[in-house]
Formats: C-alpha cells, sequence, structure tokens
C-alpha cells in the first residue's frame, strides 16, 4: 500500500438500497480515479503522525500573555 | 418586496453602531428584532434562507437586552445584536436539521459550545439556517427546504454550504450569521452574495458538537457585511477569552504589505477574472504595497490530499446513514459519501502525512508575506441551474470552479478571508481572497480592514 507501488487497494463496496443512476455513477468514477492516485514520494519519517484534532493555536500562551501569536503549523 | 430591494439594506447599521444606539437609547433591541422578525416573515418564503425561526425567543431575549442597556449593565460586544446561525449547530430549543431529511427531526436539546458564548456575549439568534444538504455542496438547493435564493443576484448561485446565512445576512435579515467552512463554505456564499466571509484558523473556533462534514477540515466562522463586524463576532467566537475586537498583534500596522500572488494560479482563472484581479493589484501597488510572486508545492496532489481527507471523514461520519438511509440523502451527496467509504484507511492517512509535508512545504515559500491573495474563484460566480463555467482550463463543472482556490486554507488551516470589491464579473460580484501564512486571525483582520478602506474603495 505505499506510494510508489502504484496507489491503493481497492476497498470493498458498502451494500446500499439504492442504485445510482448514470450522472451518480459517473461522478462516483470521477471520484475514486482522481482520490485513489497515489501522492508523491514521502521520507519514510518525515511526514510524522497526523495532525488531526490539534489546533493550531496556542491557547495557553495566549491566555498566559493575553497576545495573539503566530504559529506554525507545520 | 421585490428581492432587489432586499439586498444589503442601508438601515442596517453595523455591529459597533448598533450597540452604540443601544446605549444611548437612539435604537433598542426589541425594536429592531420585530423588524427583522416582520421581515423574514416576508421574505423567507422567497429566499428560503431560515430552516428555524425563534420567534418568542428572539423577543424574550430582546426585550431584556433592552433592560440591560437601560440599566448600563450589557453583557458584552454582542448584546441585543440579532444573529443569524447555520443549521448544523445544535440549540436547545427547535430542531437542528443539517439541512438533511435524516435529521429533519432531530432536536439535540442543547447548546453548541459557540451557541452558549453567542447568548453569554447577549446575542439573539434570530433562527437556523438552511444551506447545502450536511454541508456537502456549493449550491444551497436544498431537497427537503428549497432552494436559497441570492438576494442580491437572483438569477446568481448564493453559493455554499452556507447558503442560508449569506442569504440571510445580505438580505437584512439578520445582522450578521455564522456557518461552516471545510472547502469554503464560508468564503464562497460570502463571495456570491458579496458579504465577507471569514475561516478563522482551525481551532480557533470550538467546532464540537456541530454536525461535522470532516472534522479535520471543519472551521466555524461569521459571515458578515463588514471586516468590523467579523472581527467582533470572532472576538466571542474564538476559544480565547484574552482576545478583544480591539487588540491587534500588528506590528506593521502603517508599512506597505508584503503580498504573495501565485501566478500559476492566475492561469487557472477566466480572462474576465484575470483582469479584474490584474486591476486589484495596481492599486495595490498604486499605494505603496510590495507584490511578490511565489508557487505553492504540487497542486494537484495538495488538491488530492483534501479532497481524500474530506471524502474519508465524511464516510466515517455517515457510515450508518450509508448502509440504512440511503434513499434519504440527496441524490448529489451521495456519490461523495459512497467514495469515501472506498478509500483505505493506509490512503487516508498518507493523505494526512502529505497534508503535513504540503503544509511545511507551503509555509517555506510564503512566511516572507504577509498575506497571500487570490481571487475567490477563477470564474464568474455561476448562474443558478448552471452546470459548467468557464475557468483558465476552459468548462469546469461549478462544484470544482468554486473550490478551486478554497480548499488550501482547509489543508493548511491557515486563516482565510473573502472581500467582496466594486468590480464586476459578467455583471456579477467579484471578491478577493487574503490568506495569512500562519496562524495570526487577528493580524488577518488588521490587514483585510486595511485594504478593504484603502485600496478596494478606490476601485469604485
Amino acid at each position: 500500500m505505499s506510494n510508489d507501488q502504484g496507489g491503493p487497494a481497492a476497498v470493498p463496496s458498502v451494500a446500499l438500497d439504492v442504485t445510482l443512476d448514470t450522472a451518480q455513477r459517473d461522478l462516483l468514477d470521477t471520484l475514486l480515479a482522481l482520490a485513489n492516485q497515489p501522492f508523491p514520494a514521502m521520507p519514510p519519517s518525515g511526514a510524522g503522525p497526523a495532525t488531526i484534532y490539534q489546533p493550531l493555536v496556542d491557547i495557553q500562551q495566549e491566555s498566559t500573555n493575553g497576545t495573539v501569536r503566530a504559529c506554525h503549523p507545520a | 418586496m421585490a428581492l432587489s430591494e432586499l439586498a444589503i439594506l442601508p438601515d442596517i447599521p453595523d455591529i459597533a453602531t448598533l450597540v452604540r444606539q443601544y446605549h444611548r437609547n437612539e435604537r433598542n433591541p426589541l425594536d429592531f428584532v420585530q423588524t427583522l422578525l416582520q421581515r423574514i416573515e416576508t421574505a423567507n418564503t422567497r429566499l428560503r434562507a431560515y430552516i428555524t425561526v425563534f420567534e418568542d425567543e428572539a423577543l424574550e431575549r430582546a426585550q431584556a437586552a433592552g433592560e440591560r442597556y437601560r440599566r448600563q449593565a450589557a453583557l458584552g460586544p454582542l448584546d441585543g445584536i440579532p444573529l443569524a446561525i447555520k443549521d448544523i449547530l445544535p440549540t436547545v430549543n427547535g430542531p437542528t436539521t443539517a439541512g438533511s431529511r435524516i435529521l429533519q427531526d432531530y432536536r439535540p436539546g442543547y447548546d453548541a459550545p459557540i451557541v452558549g458564548r453567542l447568548r453569554q456575549a447577549g446575542a439573539i439568534i434570530l433562527g437556523k439556517n438552511n444551506l447545502h444538504e450536511y454541508a456537502f455542496g456549493v449550491t444551497s438547493d436544498n431537497q427537503c427546504f428549497g432552494r436559497v435564493i441570492n438576494p442580491v443576484h437572483p438569477a446568481l448561485l448564493p453559493g455554499g454550504s452556507s447558503g442560508g446565512t449569506a442569504a440571510a445576512v445580505a438580505a437584512g435579515l439578520a445582522v450578521a450569521g455564522v456557518g461552516s467552512d471545510t472547502g469554503g463554505s464560508i468564503r464562497i456564499p460570502a463571495a456570491c452574495c458579496e458579504l465577507v466571509g471569514l475561516k478563522p484558523t482551525y481551532g480557533r473556533v470550538d467546532a464540537s458538537t456541530a454536525i461535522p462534514q470532516a472534522w479535520s477540515l471543519d472551521h466555524l466562522g461569521p459571515i458578515t457585511r463588514n471586516v468590523a463586524d467579523a472581527r467582533q463576532l470572532l472576538s466571542v467566537l474564538t476559544l480565547t477569552g484574552a482576545c478583544d475586537a480591539d487588540m491587534s498583534a500588528n506590528p506593521r500596522a502603517d508599512e506597505p504589505l508584503r503580498i504573495g500572488v501565485d501566478p500559476s494560479g492566475l492561469a487557472l482563472c477566466s480572462p474576465a477574472v484575470r483582469d479584474a484581479f490584474e486591476r486589484v493589484l495596481t492599486q495595490l501597488r498604486t499605494n505603496g504595497h510590495q507584490l511578490s510572486e511565489f508557487r505553492h508545492p504540487d497542486w494537484q496532489a495538495g488538491f488530492r490530499a483534501w479532497l481524500v481527507i474530506m471524502l474519508s471523514e465524511s464516510a466515517s461520519y455517515h457510515a450508518e446513514n450509508l448502509q440504512l438511509r440511503a434513499r434519504d440523502i440527496d441524490a448529489g451527496v451521495l456519490p461523495f459519501l459512497i467514495a469515501g467509504s472506498r478509500i483505505s484507511a493506509t490512503h487516508y492517512l498518507d493523505a494526512q502525512r502529505y497534508r503535513r509535508l504540503w503544509t511545511r512545504d507551503l509555509h517555506q515559500r510564503t512566511q516572507a508575506f504577509d498575506l497571500v491573495l487570490n481571487p475567490a474563484f477563477p470564474s464568474a460566480v455561476p448562474q443558478q441551474d448552471t452546470h459548467d463555467i468557464l475557468t483558465g482550463r476552459g468548462l469546469e463543472p461549478v462544484r470544482n470552479a468554486l473550490v478551486e482556490f478554497q480548499w488550501p486554507a482547509n489543508l493548511t488551516g491557515w486563516p482565510s478571508i473573502t472581500l467582496p470589491t466594486p468590480l464586476r464579473v459578467a455583471d456579477g460580484p467579484f471578491s478577493i481572497m487574503l490568506t495569512h501564512p500562519g496562524c495570526d486571525d487577528f493580524l488577518l483582520l488588521d490587514m483585510a480592514e486595511r485594504l478593504e478602506r484603502q485600496t478596494l474603495a478606490l476601485l469604485a
């Protein structure tokens, strides 16, 4: 599943109680073709863990100093 | 009342003026709220801006606010200010539908934290706004609650997904509003309705309990008539209590701004948008600001990271809806949720890892700038029922065109604001977008206010 092996493997489809029409199927195919392209190669440890749920604002610092500071999210 | 008479009514002052009038007893909150409720009664059947209106509650709170002003005991900077909120925010009273059939009878029975903040500051929630179902589109054409109409340009899209909030503010059915933005859903409708839309830094405004689209891309923020009102709202919405509307961290208040422009972004614009944006750039140079070119990191790969994250997180939230209630999901939204359910966990995590690298790279390329400047869209604001619209790439789906310049600020989490200009593209509005390449919302607001006052006014 690594980025240099041509993209991710297929994920089994969820069983739905609806049938998509042609326009919906076309949109779905377009989205999957785009989304499932691999990302450019990343260094093994360079990207680190995902930043999900991590606020970019340093709340503690603001509360302490009473100022708004630019912070570096990367 | 004709739709054209509803837009940008001059009798709605900015928030600071309203508060001053309340203090001086030149206007009282109860009369003002009654006026707005009457206006909603008249206009909402055509605009479909509100799903729910809290008439009794609003009148009660307006009366209480008036009494506080008489006692010189106003609660805060929004006391007696009538606001509209997008219907993804839980409220103690009434339903929270997210514009969906599935949640149309959902009554959470509690206030979202930011609703509580607004109430503590004295704001009066007039009601909850229509939106693109589950905040998942740019047209605000809702299968359950009707199509939102743009009150400023009724033939044009109101934008989405916070289209009802923008329509309410633009039509004078509220002084300001709160929307959400996962890929432009505050800034797009603000630009379509000639308003100011601010997507704050990720995490600055507490989005907890709001019906999510994609947790790590979702932001809540203000839609207002001007930058000063956006500042007032953000000062209340922001997580820290340390900020107030007068605070500025800007050490360069009187110096020329260092503005970064990506010429490859301009190549994505239609000729008419390029012309309008060039006029803005010329005016900025005339005003002494320093314009420099830079290039974003891999644009397509960044977009794919945003797309994969958005689709995956949405599908996670909607997993049960997808399995049990797929028939009740809007036909245009359903393919996105199905797509998200077919993305692997490892690919999602690769997108998050790549997001971090992309953001770091962009920060290095833009750290010498005070702000990054784009047109809000690479196209004109589309007509209603338009499927494709002209950009620099040729004809593109409206959805793709309106999101084109929006997603980077959701991927990075940086604050971004759209400002209307007096310029016109295809007889419709033309807005610019400022993004601060860091996390300083109030500095961004300072700069936006300078441009609003010094530059954009000169283009009229």
